[in-house]
């Protein structure tokens, strides 16, 4: 059965009025209307379908190319968009064939293959059957993977899936969606049942789908919520964070993803550098707090590079490469940085304690930063730099008093603190929290003796704060772990640091009290795996090449991609002109129907068929009969009918035919049966 | 062909038919089919296990028929001179003297056919393709009247040897007539109390009146449109993926003809397509050869042949 005239047409103008582009659709619509008017149809053979089908593939292929050079991001909603043009060619040349089917062979090239094999295989060089011409009562090229559809539905299915593409927040996309799915099927419902239990399905089946669609749509919102709360919860991932709560960096320890990646110009095995990510000042209930005055910086040369600080000599460079995890993050910098450059990015902030963030960066960094170890930018000390919150004053002042701190220089209480952490302490991962005491600083300084980097180095900004040298709190991560294979320093998540920076001597000075060595133990806690870091490697080489070298590529040549394309689709339609035009009557079978479409039986069968028991056209007269006979005969009519049918057959099949007389007679008797039947 | 003639031909069957009825029961179809392949011409290969009922149909036929009969027990042991005859010499007159063998007659009944060598077999290939027979370089004419009814058991029984393809293309029909219902197996017990009712059978129909119904068979009529369903159907077992070797035109011959016997059972003629869907599977399953993967996924020529018929228009 086939769906009624306007269908595709339909589809086709929704799709072009969603998108935007009703005048291609209307050109599409005028096309499909003209192959519904004209009598001209053409005999198309299974490789003509064949042809089609290729190149709507290579259409869909160069589609595909052009969208990831417009813009690779919107790449699958251009596709999306365009998918009724790139399979038009298709549902063209069926609307086109005198068949008004297509093979499904000529959707899978595996299907392609095994129609040929059996006539191979049995030394038959009779590969020519399969396309030559269809003999008259043939339904198709017989075989069994060989079946005729009717596309239309799918086109239409296509057509709405592509109309879905823009996103409207409404319901028209839904009720659109009804529509055409009720008149598809509309077309083919059994005529058995009745029109009211049919369209009460049809109402129950649209609720059920909306409600669905409904609580998918909840679960999905639900599910997102979980696992945003759940990773925020985890991982301080947040770039944009001004505090920092003691045990943050801790827990980033326990993974051992490499993040960044680093080359240092002069670089000598054995060195340890450190990025630095954030400085805090403010410390209260084991949070520390920064400033959050952030102010822009003026970017040069197509906003990829960015003067931080005025610069000086002598300077070091470096390379800095990193995945940014949102479109937004916090770089890791050296101290003293000066100017970054190969950096593209919309926006670049820096505060006062030299903290550098980005904003709509590209996909991948991988930034030059020159910087200086004479001189760092930060914010000279004032007096948040020398508080100590109050419930933490009895734990410090009991430390200073016992290291006798009053009094010394400065450079010997760095010595006496240091010392006094490595002999005293020692390093754990084990985040043990403030246990039965007031606060964690207490618990770790007083009681528990063992802790990690962020205790020693909040206890230390806090005793130096104590005998009076101004100290901050710092953030980022130590880089030491040289990579072969990579041949460069790469720095892994669980490379996280913290330390102090000391105002000492007119000059802020990194000062690390974490007992050395603390790395082995978290390689010992955590071990890396040769594996995940080749993967690691091959990944971040891959998005380089995706998003640095092919980016460039596809830009300059990526149009040029479609030349093969285009010769392909050459060679395969080089051989399509001779595709035969039929003459619409030129089918004996079609031209039989019409001569006979008024007699008594095919009276019958028409009428049969609109009650939904339609025969099969392998089907004879007698055996249709009887098949359906259940369903709707009384059984003298069935006698009767049968030696109408038996009329019918001399009619049509012996050599003195019949009288008109007779032709007459059987006329009325069945127009008889018909009126009863509507009767009843 | 008048309406007397085709009311005649229509009786003599229905006369045959219920005859062998008589003796066979619940196979009435099998019969009909049986004697459209007589009347059509050509020769009718039974195929099922021991006991169904297949050497009793043969008998049950020729003894309907005024008629030579003979029937050959295919052994192992038989040899190709066993059924065509032998030239022997004479020392009497001193020259060589032909013996017939029992192939001249007008009904053999090859019995177990499969039993024999397949050399044995061929020795039929002749006689019912072109009804002679060559001996010594003699070339022997059959009478007019030759009808080779063959029985064999299903080839993967022990000791038996499957027919060649040349020789199953020979037979117009291969027909298995299964076990009957409960009923008629109750009444095949009944009617043995007095007497095997095979034995109490007569001749109802005369050699010229076999020869006649055979002769009216070509002048039923068959439309232009049918005859291309005919070849359609037989030429669709060539493309069919899964059979090694399809029809020949030999069974599309056979189809037509055999459903033009058909029509006259229906007191027609004219054939009808039913009249040829009802002997496809028959006519042409038999003739063909799948390929091993066919046939270790479970199809079989029936199966094939079956789904042709679903896959084709037929004219109505």
């Amino acid at each position: 059965m086939r769906p009624s005239l306007f269908f595709i047409p339909g589809a086709l103008i929704f799709w072009g009025w969603q998108m935007q582009t009703l005048w291609i659709a209307v050109v599409l619509v005028l096309i499909i209307l003209f192959s519904e008017w004209s009598r001209t149809k053409f005999d198309l053979s299974v490789s003509d379908f064949n042809k089609f089908v290729d190149v709507s593939t290579i259409i869909l292929a160069g589609t595909i190319v052009l969208a990831l050079t417009i813009d690779a991001k919107k790449a699958i909603w251009m596709l999306l968009k365009w998918l009724p043009v790139v399979l038009f060619p298709i549902v063209a040349a069926q609307k086109f064939t005198s068949a008004g089917k297509i093979d499904i062979q000529s959707f899978f090239l595996t299907a392609r293959r095994s129609a040929k094999r059996p006539f191979t295989k049995s030394g038959k060089k009779t590969g020519k059957k399969t396309t030559g011409e269809p003999t008259k009562g043939q339904i198709g090229t017989l075989g069994f993977e060989s079946k005729k559809i009717d596309i239309s539905y799918l086109y239409v299915l296509f057509c709405i899936l592509s109309s879905g593409a823009n996103l409207s927040r409404d319901y028209l996309f839904f009720t659109a969606t009804v529509f055409f799915t009720i008149w598809a099927l509309w077309h083919v419902r059994s005529k058995r049942v009745s029109v009211w239990i049919w369209s009460g399905f049809v109402v129950l089946a649209i609720g059920s789908g909306y409600a669905g669609h409904k609580a998918v749509l909840m679960t999905s919102i639900k599910i997102n919520q979980w696992v945003i709360a759940h990773y925020t919860g985890m991982y301080s991932n947040n770039p944009f964070k001004t505090h920092t709560a003691l045990g943050e960096i801790g827990k980033l320890k326990l993974s051992n993803k490499i993040v960044l990646r680093a080359a240092y110009e002069n670089y000598k095995q054995g060195n340890t550098y450190l990025l630095h990510n954030g400085s805090y000042n403010k410390f209260l209930k084991s949070t520390w707090f920064a400033r959050s005055d952030f102010e822009p910086i003026v970017p040069a040369d197509n906003k990829t590079y960015w003067q931080i600080n005025p610069k000086i000599n002598p300077s070091l460079n470096m390379t800095l490469y990193f995945k940014p995890d949102r479109k937004k993050s916090v770089l890791s910098l050296p101290a003293g940085t000066m100017t970054i450059s190969n950096l593209k990015a919309d926006k670049c902030r820096k505060n006062q304690m030299q903290v550098v963030r980005v904003e709509d960066t590209s996909p991948i960094i991988s930034a030059d930063v020159s910087y200086t170890e004479q001189h760092v930018w930060d914010i000279q000390p004032y007096d948040r730099d020398l508080l100590i919150p109050r419930e933490e004053v009895v734990t410090v002042t009991t430390i200073v008093g016992g290291l006798q701190l009053t009094g010394k220089t400065p450079q010997e209480i760095l010595v006496l603190v240091k010392a006094y952490f490595s002999n005293q302490y020692t390093y754990s991962l084990e985040l043990q929290g403030k246990g039965k005491y007031e606060t964690p600083l207490e618990n770790f300084l007083l009681h528990a003796g063992k802790g990690h980097c962020e205790l020693f180095a909040t206890a230390t900004a806090l005793i130096l704060r104590a005998t009076g040298i101004p100290a901050r709190y710092a953030t980022g991560f130590i880089v030491h772990e040289y990579s072969d294979l990579e041949n460069r320093l790469v720095v892994r998540q669980r490379d996280a640091h913290a330390w102090v920076k000391a105002f000492i001597d007119g000059k802020w000075q990194d000062v690390d009290t974490t007992p050395s060595g603390f790395f082995d133990e978290d390689n010992k806690k955590n071990p890396s795996s040769f594996f995940s870091d080749l993967f690691s490697y091959l990944a971040f080489v891959l998005s380089q090449v995706r998003h640095e070298t092919g980016k460039e590529f596809i830009n300059k040549y990526g149009l040029w991609l479609i030349l093969p394309l285009a010769i392909i689709l050459v060679l395969r339609l080089r051989k399509a002109s001779r595709i035969k035009r039929v003459k619409p009557s030129s089918d004996p079978m079609t031209a039989m129907k019409d001569q006979q479409t008024n007699d008594s039986f095919y009276l019958l069968e028409t009428y049969l068929k609109k009650k939904g028991m339609p025969r099969y056209a392998y089907e004879t007269f007698s055996s249709w009969l009887e098949r359906i006979e259940p369903y709707w005969l009384e059984h003298n009519m069935s006698d009767e009918l049968k030696i109408l049918l038996r009329t019918h057959n001399r009619m049509r099949f012996a050599k003195a035919g019949v009288t008109n007389q007779e032709k007459e007679t059987l006329y009325a008797a069945i127009e008889a049966i018909i009126r009863i039947n509507q009767i009843k | 062909m008048d309406q007397i003639n085709c009311q005649w031909a229509h009786e003599l069957l229905n006369r045959l038919s219920s005859r062998i009825e008589s003796v066979i029961k619940g196979q009435s179809q099998n019969i009909k089919k049986v004697l459209a392949g007589f009347a059509a011409g050509g020769h009718i290969l039974l195929e099922d296990n021991p006991g169904t009922g297949k050497t009793t149909l043969a008998k049950a036929l020729a003894k309907c028929m005024n008629a030579g009969f003979t029937r050959i027990q295919f052994t192992p042991d038989l040899l190709p001179s066993d059924i065509l005859g032998v030239s022997i010499f004479d020392p009497g007159q001193k020259i060589f003297k032909l013996h017939k063998g029992p192939i001249f007659t007008n009904i053999l009944l090859a019995d177990e056919i499969n039993r024999a060598s397949p050399r044995t077999q061929s020795a039929l290939l002749e006689s019912m393709a072109e009804g002679q027979v060559s001996i010594d370089g003699t070339v022997l004419r059959l009478d007019d009247l030759f009808f080779v009814i063959a029985t064999q058991n299903p080839i993967e029984s022990r000791g038996t040897y499957p027919l060649p393809e040349a020789q199953m293309d020979r037979f117009s029909l291969q027909l298995k007539l299964g076990y009957v219902s409960k009923e008629d197996e109750v009444a095949v017990l009944s009617d043995l109390k007095h007497k095997n009712p095979l034995d109490v059978l007569d001749a109802c129909v005369s050699l010229e009146d076999c020869l006649r119904l055979r002769q009216m068979i070509s002048h039923v009529h068959i439309t232009k449109d049918l005859k291309r369903y005919v070849v359609d159907l037989v030429g669709a077992t060539r493309n069919q993926p899964g059979i090694l070797l399809g029809a020949s035109p030999r069974a599309s011959i056979a189809l037509m003809k055999t459903a033009q016997a058909l029509a006259l059972f229906d007191n027609q003629d004219f054939v009808t397509p039913d009249h040829i869907q009802q002997v496809a599977i028959d006519v042409i399953a038999h003739r063909l050869v799948l390929d091993s993967q066919s046939t270790f996924s479970g199809m079989t020529a029936q199966s094939i042949i079956q789904d042709i018929l679903t896959s084709l228009l037929v004219p109505v």
